[in-house]
């Protein structure tokens, strides 16, 4: 799965701990989301989207494989 | 500030422990061992007791030490090693019973491998609770 956490913090001029905290995780995670190494809970996926006032789908993209 | 109190708790559990194992070490007169383990679980608790303590001072670092405990990841990762070291656990019990039977130490091979057997027993009933749970 792809996301664009990267770039909408970017955008927002928000830092991954700034994220972490805003979404409850350790900034570890956020960096591991960003990475692509880790995929989030459903729950994270809203938090993460509710921050950036988004959809989940608007961050989050499924890739087949 | 509840995941923070809640492994002070522990620490400080942990530092009674070494204390009992020192007064024990000390009236006994018993093994050196059993001080020196005393003073070592003690010093440990200690250190671990004071960090805590300057986290939990710090309203930001605290926050951030709740967010890590509950962090999904964490968590997540926590299980996938915990699952890898039962793995191993079991492989070297059974490992571990056939070299006892092949040096024939057969009582040791007995209880080797029924704790092996129970470990296994214990993670199958689980297994089936929370499948049936989740």
């Amino acid at each position: 799965m792809k996301n664009n956490i990267e770039t909408l913090r970017g955008e927002n001029g928000i830092s991954q701990q700034v994220l972490a905290d805003a979404a409850g995780v350790s900034r570890q995670t956020i960096n591991s989301l960003e990475k692509g190494k880790y995929n989030p809970s459903i729950i994270l996926a809203f938090k993460i989207a509710k921050y950036f006032n988004k959809q989940i789908e608007d961050i989050f993209i499924y890739e087949k494989d | 500030m509840k995941s923070l109190k809640k492994h002070i708790i522990t620490f400080i559990i942990y530092g009674i422990i070494g204390v009992v194992l020192i007064a024990f070490g000390l009236i006994s007169h018993s093994d050196s061992f059993v001080t020196s383990f005393g003073f070592a679980i003690l010093a440990a608790a200690a250190v671990k007791i004071i960090r805590l303590i300057f986290i939990a001072k710090a309203p930001e670092k605290a926050k951030r030490f709740e967010n890590t405990q509950k962090d999904e990841r964490y968590i997540a990762l926590a299980q996938k090693s915990g699952y890898y070291t039962f793995l191993i656990s079991v492989f070297s019990g059974v490992v571990a019973g056939f070299v006892l039977i092949f040096l024939n130490m057969e009582q040791a091979a007995r209880i080797v491998m029924n704790v092996t057997a129970i470990e296994v027993l214990v993670f199958g009933i689980v297994s089936v609770i929370l499948y049936r749970k989740y």
